[in-house]
């Protein structure tokens, strides 16, 4: 299980039509929201595919980049044991 | 907060990327970054550095339970602000690999080495046993230049500190060079020859500063990816002013972003510079104050050679092409003269010229000839890329515009690598758009700490720590004085360079030979010549690595290493910033950290044994003096061994102490097992090399406090851009601009046929002041002539070959290549070709193709319209794969100045392969 948060940098007036491309892929998340300025999260089952998907971001029309800022990685069984409250 | 783990995890990855992005945090993100959201998952975060490429970012690693469990970009780096690129996703993963090397391994046949031998697993102490074998034997017969180290620009700062120490100091030998000889020599030679000292006068900050970039033979897209979001950032909002230029031998990702796309033919950047600077001459765009006061114009010999081995004829003499003809000044129907390559063992040598003669030498670089020399695409109409280049000009020209000039390996491996660099810092000398704020010609790195190790700690044949020099009897004496040595234990011939090395190798003239942080045996020119040299009988290869290379294949002895975070270390960036971390995770197996290993290694030595007579080095070497009695009287034993005299009785007061605020809780592999703070004493003892004449660094601990200083760092204090008053504290109030490097700074007069003794030299200084430091100081504007490489497509070999590396793998892919997935994403290398010249072959996308040179053959799938966009006649291929060995058709020239090898350019054929 591989999570990561990208910082998406986007023209303000792509924004909506960028949240939707967003909304559609199962594996994003928007999290926070600003003007040109967007959180999101997106899981992958290792770090390729995390590549891909944080390519894939920002091949969306309107995009200026998409960073990794932080990502977390651990086997799935790990990840889906850890489920207690803490 | 009542969280699960998940929620809990993912509240802190979207806290780190609000942060960075300076975004309002919830109170719930906020809580998620609080120390008791750490605490409760059980990380323990803390700065260190991102291991790949030279840009330098600082990174947060979590541990527990002795693994790396999550990264982030700091937010407090300057460099990267919070961003990681997709590389930095394997700071981790590249740890955990299952071929990890765990324990030494040896060459064995019934228990006893043996050349021909299976690798069996040894102990550490049978490994240097063997090792100081070898190294006995070797400076009994061969002498000490006979026992060698190959390192690289990913040595920590202790590691190539130590390696230095332990060859030049111990062994007496100089033969150490590091792969950074390949990457970065021409742009060393270029700081030296202009500036008289190493490094940028610029740094990272000009990126938001500037108002035009040019890059010149640098994928910032692929290659340093956050400097690139950087250079993004401006270009899309810094207004319509901003202007960006990609110069380069094909289309590459850069090129998405450029506004002009300069694609020019191999090696003609150099007719592009001189167009340049005689467009601003031409102009009137020189800034004569500048230049009236800071510079002086210099130029050297043109009848160098190419680096080649010294039977090979072009060394020799060389028939002018029609165009090489008009670069020398001799117009078309000098085309056809044979020019005796008469300079070829002083390609170093300039003296001083007047405007007019310089003037003169550009005369032939009029838009007409260079852009019928250098336009690179056979489609594209002349008269578009002569728009392009007179827009490049303009760029450097305009008064009121900022511009920075940007390169990496397009310059830096190219036969006349040097003078390119120093032709990047005539054209902004020029302008006056040289060492301040947003303007500046600035020389990227391609590794970590290819100018925190290789080149600050000097660890090549030629250099000692600080820009000091071997061959300067003042710069030995400074040197035998911070160690500790005898007069005289320092061996005053440099070392040869990288690829003499391994020719030598192949000559039996050095038998030993030890690899660190480097795959040497992928990495060199001409592939075959450097396989035959390792596997002489009479030669020993020892390869420290952390995974099985191509290098650990020919080698007799493997040594298993430790990876970035299983020791403490430093590296310095590209923009002369030097960062420290902590050891962060235990090394696997019997893995240690290379510093170990040659404090290890010591032991096995005594002075008895390396310091008395020496025997003469096979070729020109002399026999060095016997220095024991030297060492008797300031007190050694002849029983002490290498490690106490070098290591141990220098270092044993910084005491090593895990409960100090220092450790920080975290361990020391190597400081625990020799009983003193290793990486402390050794930090100390080498910044006492550059106290004082600007290469100053700050005390250990203070790197801990900080993602890194810019040197010089003079009372606590980093300095951002050298050479400008206010900023730099080496230049005086009233000042403005003192270009104060030390080195080559006197020197003879001449014109462009050469030096005249009659006028004799000159000093490129006003004065010096109480403590010796320039005052005044002046920089170089070089005239340099186009030449043609040395091997040039033809009928037989009828295509370009230039190399270079992908985003996906890191160098030869040692790492990267371990990582499964990236594996799979790009498996093997391919060769990039325009659809016309695979169709002309019978080619298509996905043929397998025989490619051949004089040298050698691969074989290679054809890659048409990919990330790389070749022009026709020219193809890539790039070097990360083991399978697919492109320099077996490299040829093994060089840049006479610098030595660095140039990979950029051969003459290759291409067949359809048949199975």
């Amino acid at each position: 299980m591989h999570l990561s948060a990208l910082f998406v940098a986007c023209e303000p007036s792509a924004q909506p039509m960028i949240k939707q491309s967003l909304d559609s892929m199962s594996w994003a998340e928007i999290q926070l929201e600003e003007s040109g300025k967007l959180i999101v999260t997106i899981e992958a089952e290792n770090e390729t595919q995390a590549g891909h998907r944080v390519q894939e971001i920002e091949e969306i029309g309107g995009v200026i980049a998409a960073q990794v800022t932080a990502f977390h990685s651990s086997t799935n069984e790990e990840f889906l044991s850890q489920k207690e409250e803490l | 907060m009542n969280w699960t783990r998940r929620e809990l995890i993912k509240s802190s990855l979207i806290a780190s990327a609000a942060i960075t992005a300076g975004m309002k945090l919830t109170p719930e993100l906020e809580a998620a970054v609080s120390n008791a959201a750490t605490e409760q998952l059980g990380w323990k975060w803390e700065r260190s550095v991102c291991r790949f490429c030279g840009t330098g970012c600082a990174i947060q690693l979590a541990t527990q339970d002795d693994k790396i469990v999550a990264v982030k970009g700091d937010p407090d780096g300057p460099v990267n602000r919070g961003l990681m690129c997709v590389k930095g996703y394997y700071n981790a993963k590249i740890m955990y690999g299952e071929d990890r090397l765990t324990e030494p391994m040896l060459r064995m046949k019934n228990g006893k080495f043996d050349k021909e031998g299976e690798f069996t697993s040894i102990s550490w102490e049978q490994a240097f046993s063997v090792m100081a074998e070898k190294i006995k034997g070797t400076l009994k017969t061969k002498g000490p230049a006979g026992v060698s180290m190959f390192g690289s620009g990913q040595y920590t700062i202790d590691e190539g500190y130590a390696a230095n120490k332990l060859i030049k100091a111990g062994f007496r030998s100089n033969s150490i060079e590091p792969n950074a000889r390949h990457c970065m020599a021409s742009a060393v030679v270029g700081f030296f020859q202009v500036f008289g000292i190493d490094e940028p006068s610029g740094n990272y900050d000009d990126i938001e500063q500037t108002d035009s970039f040019a890059l010149w033979g640098a994928n910032m897209a692929e290659m340093h990816p956050i400097l690139w979001t950087r250079v993004v950032k401006r270009r899309l909002s810094g207004g319509k002013k901003i202007k960006l230029f990609n110069l380069s031998t094909y289309t590459n990702r850069s090129s998405d972003l450029a506004d002009v796309e300069i694609i020019f033919k191999p090696n003609t950047d150099v007719a592009i510079f001189n167009y340049i600077a005689k467009y601003l001459i031409d102009n009137k765009a020189v800034d004569w104050d500048f230049v009236k006061k800071h510079t002086v114009f210099a130029t050297g010999p043109t009848d160098i050679g190419y680096g080649l081995p010294p039977d090979d004829p072009r060394e020799h003499e060389v028939t002018l092409s029609k165009n090489g003809a008009i670069a020398l000044g001799l117009g078309a129907e000098g085309e056809g003269t044979k020019v005796a390559q008469k300079n070829t063992s002083k390609p170093l040598k300039h003296w001083a010229i007047s405007f007019e003669q310089f003037q003169k030498g550009l005369e032939p670089y009029s838009l007409e000839y260079v852009a019928q020399l250098a336009k690179g695409d056979a489609n594209e109409s002349l008269s578009s890329f002569k728009k392009k280049l007179v827009a490049l000009a303009q760029s450097y020209a305009e008064k009121d515009r900022k511009i920075v000039s940007f390169w990496t390996m397009g310059m830096n491996q190219h036969t006349r690598g040097s003078w390119v660099n120093e032709l990047a810092y005539t054209v902004h000398l020029l302008a006056g758009k040289q060492a301040s704020p947003g303007n500046g010609a600035f020389s990227l790195t391609g590794q970590p700490s290819a100018c925190g190790t290789a080149r600050e700690v000097g660890t090549f044949g030629h250099r000692l720590p600080a820009d000091m020099l071997i061959g300067k009897p003042e710069h030995r004496k400074t040197a035998e004085e911070i160690w500790k040595l005898p007069q005289g234990t320092l061996n005053p011939k440099p070392g040869s360079h990288a690829i003499k090395m391994m020719r030598e190798l192949g000559q039996g003239k050095i038998n030993f030979f030890w690899s660190q942080v480097a795959n040497p045996f992928q990495d060199f020119p001409n592939l075959h010549e450097a396989f035959k040299a390792a596997r002489r009988p009479d030669n020993f290869i020892v390869v420290s690595d952390v995974y099985p290379t191509v290098s650990t294949k020919v080698a007799d002895l493997i040594l298993p290493s430790t990876m970035i975070y299983e020791k403490w270390g430093g590296y310095g960036n590209a923009e002369r910033r030097t960062q420290l971390w902590r050891e962060q995770v235990p090394p696997p197996g019997k893995a240690m950290g290379d510093t170990w290993q040659y404090l290890e290694l010591a032991k096995h030595f005594t002075l008895e044994e390396v310091w008395g007579e020496t025997v003469a080095t096979e070729g020109n070497g002399k026999k060095l003096p016997d220095v024991l009695s030297g060492a008797l009287a300031m007190g050694y034993k002849k029983s002490d061994t290498l490690f106490k005299v070098l290591f141990e009785n220098p270092g044993k007061a910084y005491v090593w102490d895990e409960k100090s605020a220092l450790a920080n809780g975290r361990r020391n592999h190597i400081a625990s097992s020799q009983g003193y703070f290793v990486q402390q004493a050794l930090w100390e003892e080498y910044r006492k090399f550059g106290a004082g004449h600007g290469h100053d660094l700050g005390p250990f601990e203070l790197y801990y406090q900080t993602p890194g200083l810019r040197w010089p760092v003079v009372n606590g204090k980093e300095t951002a851009w050298r050479y400008l008053e206010g900023v730099d504290p080496y230049v005086s109030k009233g000042e403005g601009v003192n270009f104060y490097g030390s080195a080559l700074k006197t020197i003879a007069q001449g014109d462009l046929s050469g030096p005249d003794s009659s006028k004799g030299k000159i000093t490129l200084f006003d004065s010096k002041d109480s403590k010796g430091h320039i005052r005044g100081g002046k920089a170089k504007i070089f005239f340099r002539p186009y030449a043609d490489p040395p091997e040039m497509p033809d009928e037989t070999y009828d295509l370009w070959l230039c190399t270079g590396r992908l985003i996906e793998h890191w160098h030869s892919g040692t790492m990267t290549r371990r990582v499964p997935e990236l594996y799979k994403a790009a498996p093997n290398a391919t060769v990039a070709m325009h659809p016309k010249d695979a169709k002309a072959k019978g080619l298509k996308n996905g043929d397998l193709a025989r490619l051949a040179s004089r040298r050698g053959e691969v074989f290679a799938r054809v890659e048409i319209n990919g990330r790389n966009r070749m022009p026709q006649g020219s193809v890539f291929v790039p070097w990360f794969d083991e399978h697919v060995l492109i320099n077996k058709l490299t040829l093994d020239q060089t840049c006479p100045l610098s030595k660095q090898a140039d990979y950029k350019k051969c003459a290759i054929q291409i067949t359809k392969a048949t199975l």
